[in-house]
């Protein structure tokens, strides 16, 4: 008896040959379906496919026709893809690991129309946190002021210090009143001339005599006391009154001071610039940035989900658990002594599909995955185009290192030149700018290290024709509409810095230097016309104090007629006083 | 139930090989620790298919083995762990990865690994046992059971239409 039984190879030949039809009818379409529905549902957004190619026994997918609908743009397509090939890892899949070595995307292109809106139905709509377009503009208000205006704007320095001065001088005659009560009065000169006149009187007796000019030469010794006290009283009296008058003299210069003072605060900000293009510029540059971080937007969440990971890992130092199922059990990966990522696209090739895809990227990624940490690799993205419509030579490139717990990740975009053509610039009804034409060029940077962001974005404008309508502006708005309109070039730096999510955004610009220039000329002239006025204003003011304080000043200029008798008494005794 | 009675009779009672009808227990024992995605279950119903062995014995067994190896998991588990996890046979596992189709056979699983080397450490005893217990039912069980009055009871009851049937 045969040990071949051969209607079963008959039998294994028709099965299989059915199984494999049945296969290549319906799991294309079903590879399909699975992944637009499941995609367009995470996305957001259509997401279409033309058809897929499975190959089966090498684990291969191929895309053809990759259409991703952006969000908040539903007539654009954020990307597509003329085909997408890849080969996954065959014994990481059966761990239930997607590892592919090499991944193929060809003719990508970003931002191109659609046909139909690639909207659906969303539960809730996302917040933009754009500004709303009356507040994007306003230009400061630039009036001149009346003279009471500004003499009410703030405290005058000038009589703030004549109080200064007048407490000054008051105290100071509180201190020399107190000196001089210090010095001999009439009762005690009237004891010295008394003293004399004894000691004068003449003595036979030669021990007594002797007694009596011991005592004459400690009434002289006394008297020359008080008299060096009364002729350093005089010097101090007259340093303090000359000091006081120079002070009386210095409050006449105060009211040119203040009027300068007080005007300048009603010339521009603090660092004598006018901030006009953050306030033009700023929501269309706000807006830029917003469709640039679109794609950083989708990435982020990833990133900190593996910066946490890392971040949790090294702080517990365990390995991930084993992945277990109730029929096959526990999975030991006897191949890779390390934990596997669950997804890991080791390479990605950038291509475009031939020399007519003219909007075409080319580039590279690299060691793309759910878990960098394990892969130990830091996570690249490199992009070139030569021409993607009006924009001509991107050059991007990315390193997000979130494998350690500190992560690292920069980006560089540059943009040789882009033409633009009738880009609303502010969309304000009250001062609308509209770039006819121009031709931007672009360098940026930036560096997130452990969520904080410090970036620059530089941006050259050339060859630009600005035009506004502000016929019904203000002189201020004028003035700013003929700087525009006389403009061919400008550059503008924005920088970016602190918390990843809600950077501090500034942005500066060689415009603002000419909008100051202008109109720091049209101020000054109004200002310049009004300072006298408010000099005058304040002078009069100062005038009416001034006597005041000259009484002040007499009243201390006569404290050297008081102490000019005591000097006199007491030089009129030591004249006596013959030895 | 009866059905399946008459056909374990049948197979015993027929003309068969032993050795096919051990061979064919032995595969659906095999089958039963296996999953569906798994190219080893495959391979071997081609090798059930090609090869002649007892079909009947076959689904029969690997019914039944299906049972014992739900029955069996913690113990399949920790088999299929000590072995892949054991220093000194790290090396053999890897080189054994190495092997085309290997890779596919989900070795990895605890539970997978466990099944197919209890199933192959069973083939031995499987292919000397089996064929042993039915050449002796053959010979001395079943002249005797022909003659039980069971048997003569049996025989004009439903049970032995069916047989009869199959």
């Amino acid at each position: 008896m045969s040990w071949i039984r051969w209607w079963g190879v008959g039998l294994f030949a028709v099965l299989a040959g059915l199984t494999y039809a049945v296969l290549m009818v319906f799991l294309n379409p079903f590879v399909e379906t699975v992944i637009e529905d499941q995609a367009t549902q995470a996305h957001g957004a259509k997401i279409e496919i033309d058809h897929v190619k499975t190959r089966l026994f090498e684990g291969g997918l191929e895309i053809y026709g990759l259409e991703v609908t952006n969000p908040d743009s539903p007539m654009t397509n954020a990307l597509t893809a003329e085909k997408i090939g890849f080969g996954v890892d065959i014994a990481q899949m059966i761990a239930g690991n997607v590892h592919i070595e090499q991944m193929e995307l060809v003719g990508l292109a970003l931002n191109t129309p659609r046909t139909q809106s690639g909207a659906i139905e969303k539960k809730e709509s996302k917040e933009t946190g754009q500004m709303t377009e009356e507040s994007v503009f306003s230009v400061p208000s630039l009036g001149v002021p009346t003279v009471d205006d500004v003499i009410r704007k703030d405290e005058l320095q000038t009589l703030k210090q004549v109080e200064v001065v007048k407490t000054s001088l008051k105290n100071k005659q509180a201190v020399l009143k107190g000196q001089i009560e210090q010095l001999p009065d009439k009762a005690k000169i009237d004891n010295y001339k008394k003293q004399l006149d004894d000691l004068l009187k003449k003595e036979k007796n030669p021990l007594a005599y002797l007694k009596k000019a011991q005592e004459l030469k400690d009434l002289k010794k006394a008297i020359d006391t008080d008299l060096k006290r009364v002729k350093s009283l005089k010097t101090d009296i007259s340093t303090q009154l000359k000091a006081a008058q120079q002070e009386i003299t210095a409050l006449k210069d105060l009211p040119a001071q203040d009027a300068q003072r007080l005007l300048e605060s009603y010339q521009l900000d603090g660092e004598g610039t006018l901030r006009v293009t953050e306030k033009i510029f700023g929501p269309k540059i706000s807006q830029w940035l917003q469709q640039g971080l679109y794609w950083y937007d989708k990435l982020s969440p990833y990133l900190q989900q593996a910066q946490a990971e890392s971040q949790a890992a090294e702080t517990v130092n365990e390995p991930p658990p084993a992945k277990e199922t109730l029929t096959r059990g526990r999975f030991v990966d006897y191949i890779n002594e390390q934990p596997q990522p669950v997804f890991w696209l080791k390479q990605l090739d950038i291509s475009r599909k031939d020399d007519s895809d003219k909007n075409g990227f080319e580039g590279k990624g690299t060691h793309l995955s759910d878990s960098p940490r394990l892969t130990g690799l830091p996570m690249t993205l490199d992009l070139k185009a030569q021409k993607v419509d009006d924009w001509q030579n991107i050059d991007f490139s990315s390193v997000f290192n979130v494998a350690k717990s500190q992560a690292k990740s920069q980006l560089a975009l540059s943009i040789g030149e882009k033409l633009l053509s009738d880009v609303k610039i502010s969309e304000s009804k009250s001062f609308p700018v509209v770039m006819t034409t121009g031709v931007l060029q672009m360098a940026s940077q930036f560096n997130v290290v452990d969520n904080v962001l410090d970036g620059e974005v530089k941006l050259n404008f050339d060859k630009v024709a600005l035009t506004t309508n502000v016929e019904d502006g203000s002189q201020i708005e004028q003035l700013i509409a003929q700087v525009l309109a006389s403009t061919q070039a400008f550059n503008m730096t924005i920088k970016a810095e602190g918390d990843v999510e809600s950077p501090k955004i500034r942005l500066s610009s060689n415009l603002d230097d000419q909008f100051s220039k202008v109109a720091k000329d049209m101020i000054s002239q109004k200002v310049m016309a009004l300072k006298g006025d408010v000099e005058k204003n304040i002078q009069a003011q100062l005038s009416e104090k001034i006597p005041n304080l000259e009484n002040e000043l007499k009243t201390l200029g006569g404290f050297n007629t008081d102490i000019g008798q005591v000097d006199k008494q007491l030089n009129d005794l030591l004249k006596k006083i013959k030895f | 139930m009866l059905t399946l009675l008459a056909q374990v009779l049948k197979i015993l009672n027929d003309d068969n090989n032993p050795y096919q009808i051990a061979l064919a227990i032995w595969f659906g024992l095999l089958v039963a620790f296996l999953d569906m995605m798994n190219p080893l279950m495959w391979f071997v119903l081609l090798i059930v298919c090609l090869v002649r062995v007892n079909l009947s014995a076959f689904l029969l067994a690997w019914g039944g083995f299906e049972l014992l190896a739900m029955a069996m998991v913690p113990v399949l588990d920790d088999l299929g762990y000590s072995l892949l996890t054991h220093p000194s046979l790290v090396d053999f596992w890897k080189s054994l990865h190495q092997i085309a189709g290997v890779p596919m056979m989900q070795l990895g699983y605890t539970v997978i690994t466990g099944g197919i080397v209890f199933a192959i450490v069973a083939l031995l005893p499987f292919i000397f046992l089996i064929p042993w217990l039915i050449k002796r039912y053959r010979t001395q069980l079943m002249p005797w059971v022909e003659k039980t009055r069971l048997v003569a009871v049996l025989k004009s009851s439903k049970i032995y239409q069916i047989y009869q049937n199959l």
